[in-house]
């Protein structure tokens, strides 16, 4: 062991945790006042230029909520949340179609300069006609950025719309493609499945909408970004994907939040829909603002996901790296109807300062030979709890039904907590159900091994992490791999002790 | 039977609590009482209830049980414990609907051992507002049994008997209360037999306090008569150095729930619990444990195998809390559940709660039913296919019971198990 007094010195070195996506963007925002009712919901539909049946959706789903009451039962603890407090509209001014990068508001230009989007991607975020030509040598990601609460762009759309597959922002998707908003809209995630979910069907702003037509493979990745900047303000995205018969596509979603002392809420719904033998691979670096190193603000990322494999044969794949929030609240679900399908979930979390994190998934196992696989790695360092939250059901039809679970916790010092709670359910003898945990800190040995050979105590811890990690990292998309693995080392910055 | 649907006002806890309404309230007593006079019945909504359902105790009416009867302990006896030469010469305390069966319970006079009973409801562990079953012992209870090893004595193995009889109208109950001090570098090895006929409830609370370097295993029986419901806490404290084993087979009853709490106090504790849940037709038994490593160096482990057929259910909730004081700790737990039945049912909940940082943790949780390439094995050897099953499950379980110390209780738990095995698949 090092001696406390150098341990104390690194500590300082590297306080306070550095969150380089921090910053606020002082642009002109259009807000909603404060505070929810039914005319707040029929201001946000009538400001996304919504039919009557949407308005009559979120208003049913308003009715919900007012009868349900917060989620008590995960590992968190926190103030109760004043809903009555929040904008729950905030879009940034947009002047009409701006022909040139001069003509984008320089402030929203610069936003994506620091969040790290290259320069001709960022031309066609703003919004710039023909930047999409431009964009030649560069990887094809098709991003759409949501910025509180619309979305600002959506790029590679004519490319994607030759294939056949519709990528656009959900309010687009409702006013253009309202028959495949109305079949699946809420038949993964009900208005009144719970009550973020709730709330988030009532008010939501913008999100992504994917639908992928029978036997195409999606040409290029498609991502968005997600990024709260208003003050005051929750964001509730909604994302809804349909892959369709045969058909292939890899998502990426990402976020971040300015450093600020107050706790800001993010509700999220995502949907998945995989047909007969379609694949939807779901990828997460969820990277929002954890709060400062004593525990003030941050994001509370309370988040409902689920997948329905409604057809033989669908396979979907959630892999997610969890470092932001302050308080993470999220499961990543796989109801496996069809038969054979496959659900996978694939999870690092990492939790540092003062966070929590209770997240998870549920496989829920229906049709016959349906087969699943968790593996969940969990790191907690400094004052941090982290839980993994986890059920597994095995319904009396899924007759050789399948299940691995695999979930390790790394402990980092003696101020965190590191929870397993899997809860395992069969009522069916032919299934096969395995699951094992370990907890552990990282060991001395491989430690002293490290810095024997030159490396300093911070990197070796995230050598060791990385390789703790290794097997969910590489299910991630090329793109977001690295940008995890370094995400790992800055959020254990300041960790040893 | 009477019985009340639910939502009438006479449900199962008002009739039960009618039973000492105008009593002298003893000050645990009294607090029981206000604690369930004001709580609900515990849900399926309540996190530690998930799994089990208590609603057949608002479909009872509870009754004060009738008197013993003496001709059908006596005959149980002659047929359990005086024709084994082993057990009929340990010292043994025998209870009836509750009531200790003084002529028989040769523990009495037993020198090992100070035996005390107390005409009221008394205890350091659990608490009467710990939990709903508690806090009905408290309330219920009318003597506690407190049985002391002191220092240094080598008490060997006693017999502990609880015999239930169910009675034609209403559902009788039983809370009684045994309390165990082992002292210093004491030792004592128990065997408890639960078994009886008819339809009724027992939910006793046992207290355990195990002395610095102290020894204590505990094997237990549960053979209650398959009508009956069983209700069971045991609450365990560790000084250091401490060595706490129990063994648990648990195949009588219609319904019953087994709750053990172990708190490790002392460094260099050690605990075990080792139980097998055997159930067919339409039972459900639960075991839930939580084992709380409080001081560094302790080590626990813990091994729960479920055999379940036809409707049967069966249900392990086990937690392993780590305080953050409690480095050092190595904390293993083992669940496993082998389904022969399409609708048999297990739900299993084997949690970690770990605040320390230098400590080896894990869990292991599998389901499913009997393995096929090792049951062709067999059967390729000529070994028809009942039997082969059968060496199979003999194989399953055998373990649990594989590492109990005292020779007679092994003897006796090995016997429930593997004759039987054969007996009923057969």
């Amino acid at each position: 062991m090092t001696k406390p007094t150098q341990d104390e010195a690194l500590l300082k070195q590297l306080e306070p945790n550095a969150y380089k996506w921090g910053f606020e963007t002082q642009i002109e925002m259009d807000m909603a006042p404060k505070g929810l009712n039914e005319d707040i919901i029929r201001l946000i539909s009538a400001r996304k230029e919504e039919p009557e049946w949407m308005l009559e959706w979120r208003l049913k789903a308003y009715q919900l909520w007012l009868t349900m009451t917060p989620p008590q039962w995960a590992k968190v603890g926190h103030p109760e949340i004043d809903f009555q407090d929040l904008h729950y509209y905030a879009a940034p001014k947009k002047k009409k179609g701006p022909k040139s990068l001069d003509e984008v508001d320089p402030e929203l230009l610069r936003t994506y300069e620091k969040l790290g989007i290259p320069l001709k991607e960022r031309a066609i975020l703003a919004g710039v006609e023909g930047a999409e030509e431009m964009a030649d040598n560069h990887p094809p990601v098709a991003i759409d950025a949501v910025f509180d609460s619309v979305s600002v762009a959506t790029t590679f759309k004519e490319t994607l719309s030759k294939a056949g597959v519709i990528f656009c922002p959900i309010s687009e998707a409702i006013r253009d493609y309202p028959e495949l908003v109305k079949k699946y809209l809420g038949s993964v995630v009900p208005q009144g499945d719970n009550f973020y979910s709730a709330l988030n069907s009532a008010v939501f702003t913008d999100g992504s909408f994917v639908y992928i037509p029978k036997g195409v493979r999606c040409p290029m990745e498609l991502s968005t970004y997600f990024r709260i900047n208003a003050k005051n303000t929750g964001q509730f995205e909604r994302t809804l994907i349909i892959a369709d018969d045969k058909s292939t596509v890899s998502y990426l979603e990402g976020c971040t939040a300015p450093q600020r002392d107050e706790n800001q809420l993010h509700a999220a719904v995502v949907e998945l829909v995989a047909m007969e033998d379609a694949f939807i691979k779901y990828s997460t670096v969820q990277n929002w603002y954890p709060g400062d190193k004593d525990g003030k603000g941050g994001i509370y990322n309370f988040v409902t996901k689920r997948a329905a494999c409604r057809g033989a044969r669908a396979r979907v794949s959630w892999t997610q790296v969890e470092t932001g929030s302050a308080i993470t609240w999220k499961y990543p679900s796989c109801i496996l109807q069809g038969e054979g399908s496959i659900g996978e979930f694939y999870s690092v979390a990492v939790t540092n300062g003062h966070q929590k994190a209770d997240t998870g998934t549920k496989m829920i196992h229906i049709g016959r030979n349906t087969r699943s696989t968790i593996l969940a790695k969990t790191i907690s360092a400094g004052k941090s709890d982290s839980t993994y939250r986890g059920l597994v059901r095995m319904l009396p039809r899924a007759k050789d039904a399948r299940n691995f679970t695999e979930c390790d916790s790394l402990l980092i010092g003696d101020q965190c907590g590191a929870h397993t709670v899997p809860y395992i359910e069969s009522q069916n003898s032919s299934v096969k159900i395995e699951h094992e945990a370990t907890t552990s800190k990282i060991s001395e040995e491989q430690l002293f091994y490290c810095q024997q050979r030159g490396l300093s105590k911070e990197e070796a811890i995230g050598l060791i992490v990385n390789g703790f990690c290794k097997d969910v990292l590489k299910e991630l998309p090329m793109e977001f791999a690295v940008e995890a693995q370094q995400l790992l080392q800055i959020s254990l910055e300041g960790s040893v002790g | 039977m009477h019985k009340n649907s639910e939502g009438n006002s006479v449900t199962g806890l008002a009739s039960l609590l009618s039973q000492v309404k105008g009593k002298d309230n003893h000050s645990e007593q009294g607090k029981a009482i206000a604690f369930l006079s004001g709580s609900e019945l515990p849900t399926r909504r309540t996190e530690i209830w998930k799994y089990t359902d208590l609603r057949w105790f608002n479909q009872h009416e509870f009754v004060q049980s009738n008197p013993v009867k003496t001709q059908q302990v006596q005959e149980w006896l002659e047929k359990n414990v005086f024709s084994s030469p082993a057990l009929s010469e340990l010292p043994r305390l025998i209870m009836a609907n509750g009531q200790i069966m003084k002529e028989y319970s040769t523990l009495l006079e037993y020198s090992g051992c100070q035996i005390a009973i107390k005409e009221d409801v008394h205890g350091s562990l659990g608490q009467p507002q710990r939990d709903f079953m508690t806090a009905l012992n408290y309330a219920m209870g009318q003597q506690t049994l407190q049985l002391t090893v002191s220092k240094a004595q080598h008490a060997g193995t006693v017999l502990f008997v609880h015999l239930g009889y169910g009675q034609d109208a209403g559902l009788a109950s039983f809370h009684y209360r045994l309390n165990i001090e082992i002292q210093e570098q004491a030792q004592l090895s128990v065997i408890e037999i639960n078994a009886g006929s008819g339809e009724y409830f027992t939910n006793p609370v046992c207290e355990v306090t195990v002395g610095s370097g102290a020894d204590f295993e505990y094997n237990k029986l549960l053979n209650s008569s398959l009508e009956s419901y069983n209700c069971a806490n045991l609450y365990v404290s560790l000084a250091d150095h401490a060595k706490y084993r129990q063994f648990l087979i648990s195949k009588g009853s219609k319904f019953s729930r087994q709750e053990v709490y172990i708190d490790m106090n002392g460094e260099w504790s050690n605990a075990s619990f080792q139980a097998v849940q055997k159930l067919g037709d339409r039972q459900h038994a639960d075991i839930t444990t939580v084992f709380s490593h409080l001081v560094p160096h302790c080590q626990s482990d813990q091994n729960v195998k479920n055999i379940l057929s036809d409707q049967s259910h069966g249900v392990f909730q086990g937690k392993v809390f780590v305080h953050q004081k409690a480095q050092k700790t190595n904390a293993q737990q083992q669940n496993q559940a082998l389904l022969l039945s399409d609708q048999a049912e297990i739900n299993t909940k084997p949690e970690l709660e770990i605040y320390a940082d230098d400590v080896k943790c894990s869990h292991g949780a599998t389901v499913g039913a009997l393995d096929e390439d090792q049951l062709f094995f067999l059967m390729a050897r000529g070994i028809p296919y009942d039997q082969a099953r059968d060496i199979l499950i003999n194989a399953f379980v055998a373990q649990a019971v594989e590492d109990i110390d005292d020779p007679i209780a092994k003897q006796l738990l090995k016997e429930q198990l593997g004759v039987e095995v054969v007996e009923d698949i057969t």
